[in-house]
């Protein structure tokens, strides 16, 4: 009975062992397992951490322009020139060359190389360049009209409408004219333009957003549709290439064919939806930009902590993070592993005040008397303890910080030394309670109020106000905390709800124009009612400026009266860190986009 | 009851129509799309609030707004579902919500599992051993975890969970002395498990603090940490012991045909191992959970088999038996990719991740890519296990003891039966019925994102799209998301409440 | 399965003398002896007092002045290098406490100060989450459970409909409007979402008891229905919305601890435990006293306050006592037939008498109090 109990047992072993016997011998390792193909010195590659995803290749539109995609772009898109380690314009003639024809009109030819394609092998010619003009230039973009009262902005269903522009490219306003060989356009803009340089080049290539439109297959007629489109104000066709360029090209996952075009020397080959991006060669780029690494890999993560944890655990070899004091202080904590570079960012932190609102700034509140208003200022402004600040918040981060003391230029700007000489700053350089209290005294002020706006919940904004409160209360004023998360919108709507406002602008490139609004009468970033008719007047002169040696001399100019009219202060520059796995050589981080990726074809990895 | 049915679904469709009504009307007061553009410093600052004005119709108040969101959403009744567009991004939300879902489900439902199973099984543990050591050391240790927050334990586990394995991978040495240690401990565990008289607890420690040093010992020597394999030995031994453990709790070892039903199926499982290998090759998933079927209905068959005066115990036991056996023919087959992987150049000898859910790029057979993900997973589901852990062993705990105090425990213990069923089938099945009505509403929780953990993980599920829509001003997905979590939680509580009444009689359904 | 002999001895002898003790007691008494039985909850209890006593004391609350010499916001030079802690158990100097004992942050904030300050708030925001959602719950869930029909419909889905809402958007709402939300506002806006779970639970309760004996009594007898809820039935639930309050205070603690993680909580200047371990999680390596002190109060706080609720439970609830083992049952059973007339009765009787409330209850108890959405 109990043996037949346990046969079918031992059938079903003996059959599966038997079977075992009669198949192939020796299972394990070398028979079933094949995977690892990865394994072995293959391909070298470098992974990079960053904060956010990418999510359109096309930057020049109004949602597509962030650092996210910029980064990308930057590895992906060759363009006629980019700025090397120490901010300076730099051509890259490997993909084409720009010259200026003429200053008044200012009139700037555009040649492709004969080489540059795009990584489907279609050339790169002049019909991207006159796409790219009606995109950046806003000029084909049907009008937008405003209902009278509401404010409101009509834009009907089927109409033109690629971006919003900015205003240097909106001054080109004719069709760039195609040269002979079709490789080069040339472009004149209405009025000269101080930063031209920076302001035109190739976007989306022209057969693909026509594709992508509607408008057929073959890139060589689809080149034509476009060029002709444009040239003839075809609204119909336009309606549709608009709507390609702008929405067309963005992607969160791995872009289709039809969506994925470089022109540098990387190409997306995989991109997982808000974990990794992997670029690897473009097999037609043949510029001087090739780089030395086979596989680029971002990776995202948010947490600043995270990814000095991953790079600690070596899922990253690089990555640039908002870094406080203990994440470097981790980070170097890894000795030779690890090299690190603290230096700049573009944003500077600042105090501005307003004079409009009658407040403690205000010459309304002293019966007019601007003298009086200027001097509470400038009390105010001695009180800022703006050395103590860049000591015990931002050495930690980078050792050789420094008060930044202009308002327009980045401190790493080549003109940047002769600016601080000559503008005034030096006035405040030292926080000088005595000073600012005799400026009281003169102004016959006592107790003064100062509601003071800051982003609450920015810890090292918090801590800059805790140092300020108590630095001017010594002078007599009583700062009182306005800090409110809702700050960026307070700026420019609630100017009778603070005095003071602390924040960051940020600088996105060198260009001169990029000031004009924050200090100009009724400005768009002159939140505070500041008007000073020189300084107007010198921005005007600056906008048709396009001599470098002059217009460095009119941003003297204006920052003197900006410093001189106690409109506010500089404190520091956004200290930045940028890390990465010592194995790899020729990295060279810039202070702006796309900072640690800059000059990424430099990278190599030793040994 | 149908009628009950209708109406309630009726009513919780009005309770997420107004709630989702308000949430709408609130987040439209949070958030600021326009904020970027108040700070940038673009020149056409002008033109570019208007065109986003326009494009997020922010000149329309939101109630109003709320109802084109609402015709979106109705379109899912006829198979067009328009959430919206996270307008940062240009995505549509749909989108997002499909992938996020994904993510989320992967990340929390293996973590929620485990945190069940060990939770209710400490908790049922902790119940028949109240007031001991073991109790109060559990008491102690679910409670320290319930007071931790989860962020702390993140950090925490990614020093040393990950980067503190992985230096120890690179060079797996332990000194005698830590391997000791670690046997004490587990001894002075599991004899607190056991309990009982000084005789029994000292056979029990001697016996743990052998069997963890020795093994440990072993895997140290072998260097099994960089070259982990089961094969069909251990197989064949961890099989063996399981079929005994779960006779002996489902059955009773006195009931011999469910005992060698059990010992067959592991034995069988243990022969398996050589054909798996060539079944294995090439997997897919689809091949292995019908390898996985087919194997459970082995050990159905077994059971039927062995047969005895209680069947179906056999049958369950052995197909319990047969499931367990195929993980670890699995996790062997698993083991075996370590190797390619750990040396692999995407890897680099530091398996176990941080961030993330894959290595990006890695490419490799169904096994390569299996072991990837979990040492992408294992870090933030230890991180949510210990910290939802807590909670079910209190559960379990409190359930436990309330129904090992009610009369009819009393009562088949008077009948004579042994402790063995008087627990497992009388108490543990009864207490289990409160806490099926407790895991629908857990789930909806769950279901909710882990935000934090995938927050610092870098996972980007559901808890990422409402925290990032938030942060980024875009109202749709974190709609989208209230709307997902709103919807199940309130089917989560109709369920409970059902629940209620199904299973325990002496609730009355009303409503 | 087998017990030690002495042990089973000793349980027994336990048993008898709790029932001696119970004779002739109040409700009130018997619980509070219980409670004062209870070890863990008892040295948790004198553990917390002793952590407000601190909070308050040192660097004082409102008008009261503290001991310490420092204040919360007061920056200064660094005593030690990087504001290292001046606490020494041992080596050179011996045993010191020093001018900053739990060091001082880049500003050169004593932390010692920060963590009270911190201990402060938490605790406040912690007892007003608990209160305002008791009164709610409460409130709620009586006359959910009493009246029944339509108005429990009704009440029911009204309690989805804050199930629905995520905390993290108050948070947000909190931000917009207020700035940044003081402590108390946070706390008060937290305690009008927490209370659906003791709602739910109170309700429970209300829908057996109004079916019990004495509240038909006191029907007949002609109280009005605010009478009957008052005096009559909420008393009897006291026991679940004690222990289910106790619960809240640990999960509010965790709650804001990740609202500030999230950037939703209580913002600088203004301290919280929960802010200060989330603003300084990175400094966990290199300036471990930022955010290990802060933290450890933290898990102090929650544990205690665990351990509290767990002894009022077993205070409160007379059906969780030990599980009686097979053989301490037959030990009973003989000794009952010995002719040892104390042990059979009161203690079986009572819990007969309670069994017919539902088990869900407690259960539920459990469920709701343990809110998940504080831990994810």
């Amino acid at each position: 009975m109990k043996i037949k109990k346990w046969a079918p047992l031992a059938a079903l072993v003996g059959a599966t062992l038997a079977l075992g016997a009669c198949s192939t011998p020796a299972p394990g390792d070398d028979n079933p397992t094949t995977e690892g193909t990865s394994a072995s010195a293959g391909p070298t590659e470098v992974r990079v951490g960053w904060n956010q995803p990418m999510y359109s290749a096309n930057q020049n539109t109004d949602h597509g322009n962030a650092t996210a995609n910029a980064v990308i772009n930057y590895m992906t898109q060759a363009g006629f020139n980019y700025y090397d380690k120490d901010l300076k314009l730099v051509p890259d003639t490997s993909f084409g060359s720009y010259e200026k024809l003429s200053d008044d009109p200012l009139q700037v030819k555009y040649t492709l190389s004969e080489n540059a394609k795009w990584s489907d092998g279609t050339p790169i010619d002049a019909a991207d360049l006159v796409l790219a003009w009606a995109g950046l230039s806003s000029n084909l973009n049907d009008k937008v009209e405003t209902d009278e009262e509401t404010g409101e902005v009509i834009v009907g269903e089927n109409e033109v409408f690629f971006a919003s522009g900015s205003p240097g490219t909106a001054l080109i306003k004719d069709v760039p004219e195609i040269g002979e060989d079709g490789k080069s356009v040339t472009v004149t803009y209405t009025k000269p333009f101080a930063d031209w340089e920076t302001a035109f080049g190739v976007t989306m290539p022209a057969h693909a957003t026509a594709k992508l439109a509607g408008l057929g297959d073959d890139a060589t007629a689809n080149k034509a549709a476009v060029i002709k489109a444009i040239q003839d104000n075809d609204r119909a066709t336009l309606a549709k290439i608009a709507n390609a360029w702008r929405t067309g090209f963005d992607f969160t996952s791995t872009p289709t064919a039809d969506q994925n075009f470089a022109s540098g020397p990387y190409i997306i080959t995989e991109y997982t939806e808000n974990q990794s991006i992997i670029l690897e060669k473009n097999a037609q780029y043949t510029g001087d930009h090739a780089g030395k690494i086979d596989k680029i890999i971002v990776r995202y993560s948010e947490d600043p902590q995270a990814q000095v944890q991953a790079f600690q655990n070596g899922e990253l070899d690089m990555l640039a993070p908002q870094a406080t004091a203990d994440t470097l202080t981790q980070l170097q904590a890894l000795g030779d592993k690890v090299e690190i570079q603290t230096g700049v960012d573009g944003t500077y932190e600042h105090v501005d005040m307003v004079q409009d609102n009658g407040g403690p700034f205000d010459p309304e509140s002293y019966g007019g008397d601007a003298e009086k208003a200027k001097k509470v200022r400038q009390a105010f402004l001695l009180t800022i303890p703006r050395q103590a600040i860049v000591d015990q918040l931002i050495k930690p981060l980078n050792p050789n910080a420094e008060t930044r003391d202009s308002f327009i230029l980045l401190s790493d700007d080549p003109n940047y030394e002769k600016m601080v000489a000559e503008n005034g700053s030096d006035f405040y350089k030292e926080t000088d309670i005595e000073k600012a209290k005799s400026l009281l005294k003169e102004a016959g002020v006592e107790k003064v109020d100062v509601r003071f706006l800051y982003g609450k919940s920015n810890v090292r904004r918090a801590n800059e106000f805790v140092l300020i409160q108590e630095s001017a209360a010594k002078a007599g004023f009583n700062v009182i905390d306005g800090g409110n998360d809702d700050w960026g919108t307070m700026l420019s709507t609630a100017q009778d709800k603070y005095d003071a406002a602390l924040f960051g602008w940020q600088s996105t490139s060198t260009a001169v124009t990029e000031s004009d609004a924050n200090f100009r009468t009724g400005g768009l970033n002159n939140f505070y009612g500041y008007s000073n008719k020189t300084v107007d007047g010198l921005f005007d002169q600056l906008q048709t400026e396009t001599d470098p040696a002059k217009q460095a001399q009119i941003q003297i100019d204006v920052e003197k009266h900006l410093w001189a009219d106690a409109f506010g202060t500089t404190i520091f520059q956004f200290p930045a860190v940028n890390a990465w796995n010592s194995k790899i050589t020729g990295v060279s981080p810039i202070s702006i986009s796309p900072t640690i990726f800059s000059e990424f074809w430099n990278w190599e990895i030793a040994g | 009851m149908y009628n009950f049915i209708f109406r309630r679904a009726l009513s919780s469709l009005g309770v997420l129509l107004v709630a989702t009504f308000l949430i709408y009307v609130l987040v439209d007061i949070a958030i600021d799309p326009l904020q970027d553009l108040l700070q940038s410093t673009a020149p056409n600052k002008e033109a570019l609030i208007a065109a986003r004005v326009q494009q997020l119709q922010l000149d329309v108040p939101s109630p109003v707004r709320y109802l084109g969101w609402l015709g979106g959403v109705a379109g899912c009744f006829i198979g067009k579902c328009d959430l919206g567009v996270a307008w940062t991004t240009n995505q549509q939300v749909t989108d997002i919500l499909v992938s996020s879902i994904g993510v989320t489900i992967k990340l929390v439902t293996l973590a929620t599992v485990v945190a069940m199973i060990l939770g209710i099984t400490v908790g049922v543990v902790s119940a028949l051993r109240q007031y001991t050591g073991f109790d109060y050391t559990m008491i102690f240790i679910s409670f320290l975890l319930y007071s931790l927050p989860s962020f702390w334990v993140a950090v925490l586990m990614k020093q040393w969970g990950a980067i503190g394995f992985n230096d120890f991978l690179a060079n797996p040495e332990l000194s005698i002395g830590v391997i000791l240690l670690i046997g004490v401990v587990a001894g002075i565990i599991w004899q607190a498990i056991f309990s009982g008289d000084l005789k029994r607890r000292l056979i029990v420690f001697g016996s743990a603090f052998a069997v963890t040093s020795g093994v440990l010992w072993y895997m140290i020597a072998t260097d099994w940490f960089r070259k982990p394999s089961l094969g069909p030995i251990v197989i064949l031994l961890t099989g063996v012991g399981i079929a005994f453990a779960l006779t002996a709790i489902m059955a009773g070892l006195r009931n011999r045909k469910a005992l060698y039903a059990a010992v067959s199926t592991a034995v069988l499982i243990a022969a398996l191992w050589y054909p798996m290998q060539f079944a294995f090759h090439g997997a897919n998933a689809g091949i292995v959970f019908g390898l996985l079927v087919a194997v459970v209905a082995g050990g159905v068959l077994i059971g039927w088999l062995w047969g005895g005066y209680d069947r179906a115990v056999s049958m369950r036991i052995s197909a319990l038996v047969a499931l367990l056996g195929f993980g670890l023919l699995f996790a062997d087959r698993v083991m075996q990719a370590w190797v390619p992987y750990f040396n692999s150049s995407a890897i680099n000898g530091r398996p176990i991740a941080t961030i993330g859910s894959e290595t990006p790029g890695l490419k490799g057979s169904f096994w390569t890519t299996q072991l990837d993900s979990y040492t992408h997973l294992i870090l933030p589901t230890l991180v949510l296990v210990l910290v939802s852990f807590a909670a079910y062993t209190r559960y379990s705990r409190a359930s436990m003891l309330e129904v090992m105090n009610q009369d009819y425990v009393r009562t088949a213990r008077a009948k004579g039966l042994s402790e063995r069923v008087v627990v497992v089938r009388h108490a543990f099945r009864n207490s289990l019925i409160p806490l099926a009505t407790i895991i629908p509403l857990d789930f909806a929780g769950i279901l909710g994102g882990a935000v934090i953990t995938e927050k610092i993980f870098g996972w980007r599920g559901m808890g990422t799209m409402f925290l990032s829509g938030l942060q980024k001003s875009e109202i749709d997905p974190v709609m989208a998301y209230v709307l997902v979590i709103g919807f199940v939680a309130i089917v989560a509580n109709f369920l409970a409440d059902l629940l209620y009444a199904v299973l325990d009689p002496r609730i009355r359904v009303n409503a | 399965m087998s017990e030690n002999m002495s042990n089973t001895e000793e349980t027994r002898a336990e048993n008898e003398l709790e029932l001696r003790e119970v004779a002739g007691l109040s409700q009130g008494q018997i619980v509070r002896k219980r409670f004062f039985r209870h070890k863990a909850a008892m040295i948790s209890l004198i553990v917390l007092a002793a952590v407000i006593l601190l909070a308050v004391t040192s660097i004082g609350w409102g008008p009261l002045p503290g001991w310490w010499k420092f204040g919360y916001k007061e920056t200064g030079a660094l005593t030690l290098p990087g504001g290292r802690p001046t606490l020494q158990l041992w080596g050179e100097g011996g045993f010191q406490i020093g001018d900053h004992p739990f060091g001082q942050d880049e500003l050169g904030r004593d932390n010692f100060a920060r963590v009270m300050r911190g201990i402060q708030t938490s605790l406040t925001v912690m007892f007003i989450v608990a209160t305002v959602s008791t009164a709610i719950g409460i409130l709620i869930g009586a006359i959910a459970g009493f009246f029944r029909g339509w108005l429990d419909t009704l009440l029911m889905r009204f309690t989805e409909l804050f199930i629905v809402v995520p905390v993290l958007i108050t948070g947000a709402v909190l931000g917009k409007l207020y700035g940044s939300p003081t402590p108390v506002i946070l706390a008060i806006a937290l305690g009008l979402l927490n209370w659906t779970g003791l709602a739910r639970l109170v309700r429970a309760e209300f829908l057996s008891l109004r079916e019990r004996e004495f509240v038909e009594a006191a029907r007949v007898a002609g109280a009005s229905n605010t009478r009957i809820i008052f005096k009559h039935m909420l008393p009897n639930t006291i026991a679940v919305i004690i222990v289910n309050s106790t619960l809240m205070l640990s999960s509010a603690v965790l709650l804001e601890t990740s609202l500030s993680y999230l950037g939703f909580g209580i913002q600088a200047p203004e301290v919280s435990l929960g802010n200060l371990i989330s603003e300084y999680q990175s400094a966990f390596a290199t300036r471990p006293w930022l955010f290990w002190w802060a933290g450890l109060f933290i898990v102090t706080i929650a544990l205690c306050v665990n351990f509290i609720g767990d002894g009022l439970r077993d205070a409160f609830d007379p059906r969780q006592r030990r599980v009686p083992t097979v053989r301490a049952l037959r030990k009973a059973e003989l000794k009952a037939q010995l002719g040892a007339p104390e042990a059979t009765p009161t203690g079986i009787a009572v819990d007969t008498l309670e069994a017919d409330r539902p088990v869900v209850d407690r259960l539920e108890s459990e469920g709701d109090s343990d809110g998940k959405d504080s831990k994810n």
